[in-house]
């Protein structure tokens, strides 16, 4: 009975087994109210009668059945409402675990993003690199000849004019035309 | 009295109690089993998301692994047209400066949008694309700007409606997505060969549209990814709900086997020789006649890559590939091997040209100068039509028509690009006495560059035909090679004498007295053989149109390096040897020194001064 003190409601409010008023008045549903136990006592003196209008009064004072229902539900509600709670929290706790572990998945990714695309950046950086450096001349083309110890010593001379500018530049086909 | 008070009180609350759990079972029984489908769908609708997540697309090198085509990331830019509403213009004039879009464009793309929404189903408008191809500093900018926009809202003290629409337009009003844009870094010069991409509709990447990027863009493309997942209220996607991730599969990489070195000199040459001959287009391949290899295969006009919509697709095509030719004299090398191989001729064999004029089934064919007896040789190297219609009439139609397929002339080459031409071939049955004397020089039949390319290489390899090959390999994104292309023999077209003998009447062509002359090279010997074909239309030969091509190879004595020179419609003279040779030549020489290719060609070596000298002295 000590949760019923979690069920007082204020002291403008009596509760029923408190109210005075509750005495002598009509019973609301009276075929709910429990039965008088069966006077088994010995029969009392004069000095106990009192006694037994205390008695009388104490029984007046008890809780309905009704009530008795309520407050037993009301008490295997509250009890399920503790557990409920604290599953609740439980799974709060796990889906904020999980959540966070999903946000921290998805920060993982972004920054993957981020670094293939920084990478992707520096790739095409490197790429359109050797196509910004200008191209070597003709002549430097030439220059890079054929160093062939294979071409015999009758083509020397023919080595020493390839390095001279070559004949093969664009003007070549002015040159035969004309 | 109070009691009966409590307990009327208690009974209502708890009748309260009752009738509201009931009712409130009730419109649970309603959503979660009578209007259930509904629901869920709706459910679905706005809280499921299914992205596609876009492969990158892999990158095409050249031999020397030098990058040729390659992706960078960018982002494609979208406005949310649910927050136009009434502001069209007002949002227009804020947005232009920074989407670098005139207002009234942009104004006129907000309104049709608009429009869109109000005649379609759907009341929320769909986002608009603004901007493509935006890098991503550029889009930083852009956010960064929007948020410092008034959008008319220049009162001191908003109300909080006005708050609200401001941060939702500053915040808002635009957003991006990740994208890829192709970048050639060698622009126009492989234009043809690569081709381009544009982006796929469903935002999963790019597709090719031709070249190597369209025949390949299985390998290119990789495999996109999914993700279906939920989203929140702000519509963030929450990756603990995700039902369904695959990752998307990065493209492979491509390496070439062209060298993109040469293919700017020889789209150089080809663009230099098209302004001096004023000539319509011009192509050219230059291909490793011991491998098949395509080193070089440029053509003009040529196209941006960067921006192909800004030229006609005519010049999209790839001419190398794609174009097919009446071929004209450089053919003859096809009656020329028959006859070596089959019928025993040698070159020396005599054959008399009908002092330029010779008439078969009532139609003359003409030499452009008026040749009596001729050896098999200066057939070949003065390039005579009745010398060569006459060998083909000696052959007879089959022995020419096989050789003819067995050089691989009306069929593919195999080449991995899917809009390749097959030539034509007249067939067998149709191969009367005329078509057989036109055929036999290049008249009435087409080919391909390519084609020609092959056919000349397998003189060049003594009788073997190379398939062409214009894929090395194909490399994985970590590098690991995936497929490698190995040189491969399709057949022998001849025997080794045969082809021995072809090669040196195409050195003859060359030689003085022959059509090439032009062509001769100082340091190298050089076997070619020019073509001049006049172009044709559905009503026959056009006047003062032709097609002049040479197709040769060099050294001649161990041949390297095949090229394949055209010029289509030359106006400033038209004959090949004058006008194709030169552009031959400069390519074979600039060819040599880039492949390191070392002289064939033994010089007489002058005496020195001083041994005349000594020889005077001894006198």
């Amino acid at each position: 009975m000590k949760s019923l003190s979690l069920f007082q409601f204020g002291s403008e409010f009596a509760f029923c087994r408190d109210n005075p008023f509750r005495q002598g008045r009509p019973d609301f549903l009276p075929f709910l109210r429990p039965m008088p136990q069966p006077d088994t006592a010995p029969p009392m003196t004069l000095m106990k009668a009192g006694g037994a209008v205390e008695n009388q009064r104490e029984c007046e004072g008890c809780i309905s059945r009704v009530e008795t229902l309520a407050l037993s539900w009301v008490r295997k509600v509250f009890f399920a409402t503790i557990v409920l709670c604290v599953l609740g929290a439980q799974h709060i706790a796990d889906t904020r675990k999980v959540v966070q572990q999903a946000s921290q998945l998805r920060q993982a990714e972004l920054a993957t993003q981020a670094i293939t695309r920084a990478y992707r950046q520096l790739q095409y950086q490197a790429a359109i690199q050797p196509v910004q450096q200008p191209w070597p001349a003709e002549t430097h083309l030439a220059r890079s000849a054929p160093r062939v110890p294979s071409v015999p010593n009758a083509a020397r001379p023919l080595l020493a004019r390839r390095n001279q500018p070559t004949k093969s530049a664009l003007p070549t086909l002015l040159a035969n035309r004309t | 009295m109070a009691k009966a008070t409590f307990h009327c009180r208690f009974a209502a609350i708890i009748t309260m109690v009752i009738l509201a759990f009931a009712w409130l079972g009730y419109r649970l029984f309603c959503i979660q089993v009578i209007r259930h489908t509904e629901l869920a769908g709706k459910a679905r609708a706005f809280d499921n998301t299914t992205s596609v997540l876009a492969a990158w697309r892999g990158i095409i090198y050249d031999r020397n692994g030098l990058v040729l085509a390659i992706s960078y990331p960018a982002k494609t830019v979208y406005l949310n047209a649910a927050l136009l509403k009434n502001d069209v213009e007002q949002i227009a004039r804020t947005c232009s400066p920074i989407l670098r879009v005139p207002q009234q464009e942009l104004a006129d793309a907000f309104r049709a949008q608009l429009h869109k929404a109000e005649i379609g189903t759907n009341t929320m408008p769909p986002p608009l694309l603004v901007r493509r191809n935006v890098s991503v500093g550029e889009w930083s900018a852009m956010a960064g700007a929007l948020t410092l926009e008034n959008f008319g809202f220049d009162k001191p003290n908003l109300s909080p409606a006005q708050r609200a629409r401001l941060y939702q337009l500053r915040h808002k009003l635009l957003f991006a997505e990740d994208s890829q844009i192709r970048y050639y870094p060698y622009g126009e010069a492989l234009c043809h060969l690569l081709g381009f991409t544009l982006p796929q509709r469903d935002g999963s990447g790019l597709v090719g549209q031709c070249g190597i990027e369209r025949s390949l863009n299985l390998y290119l493309a990789g495999i996109p990814g999914l993700c279906a997942s939920e989203r929140d209220a702000t519509g963030r996607e929450l990756p603990d709900r995700r039902t369904e991730f695959r990752a998307p599969t990065n493209g492979d990489n491509v390496v070439l086997t062209v060298d993109v070195r040469l293919q700017q000199i020889v789209a150089q040459y080809l663009q230099t020789a098209c302004q001096q001959s004023h000539a319509r287009g011009a192509s050219a391949i230059v291909m490793n006649s011991v491998t098949g290899e395509i080193l070089a295969a440029a053509a003009v006009p040529n196209f941006d890559p960067q921006n192909p919509g800004a030229f006609p697709p005519e010049t999209w095509r790839n001419p190398p590939f794609m174009d097919n030719q009446e071929p004209g004299s450089t053919f003859k090398l096809v009656t020329l091997a028959a006859a070596l191989d089959q019928k025993g001729l040698t070159l020396d064999t005599g054959v008399y040209c009908e002092h330029g004029k010779y008439v078969v089934d009532h139609v003359s064919i003409s030499d452009h100068a008026a040749f009596d007896l001729l050896t098999l040789r200066d057939c070949f190297a003065k390039s005579s039509n009745i010398g060569f219609a006459k060998t083909a009439l000696a052959l007879g139609p089959r022995l020419f028509h096989d050789y003819a397929t067995n050089f691989g002339f009306g069929r593919r080459t195999g080449i991995p690009l899917v809009a390749e031409a097959a030539g034509y071939i007249v067939p067998l049955r149709e191969l009367s006495t005329m078509n057989l004397t036109r055929a036999a020089f290049g008249q009435g039949i087409s080919v391909t560059q390519l084609q020609m390319a092959a056919a000349m290489g397998s003189i060049a390899n003594a009788g073997k035909l190379i398939r062409p090959m214009l894929i090395s390999r194909i490399e994985s994104p970590q590098g690991r090679v995936l497929q490698r292309f190995q040189p491969c023999v399709v057949r022998t077209v001849m025997s080794r004498a045969a082809a021995q003998a072809g090669n040196e009447a195409l050195q003859a062509v060359a030689a003085p007295g022959g059509t090439g002359t032009l062509a001769a090279m100082a340091d190298f010997t050089v076997a070619i053989k020019t073509g001049t074909a006049q172009k044709s239309d559905k009503h026959g030969y056009l006047k003062g149109k032709y097609y002049s091509s040479v197709a040769g190879f060099f050294p001649a004595t161990s041949p390297r390096v095949v090229i394949v020179v055209a010029l289509d419609e030359p106006d400033n003279g038209y004959y090949a040897g004058q006008v194709v040779a030169p552009v031959f030549r400069s390519i074979a020489e600039q060819a040599a020194v880039r492949l390191n290719i070392p002289p064939d060609k033994t010089l007489r070596v002058q005496p020195a001064p001083i041994q005349a000298l000594a020889r005077v002295a001894q006198r």
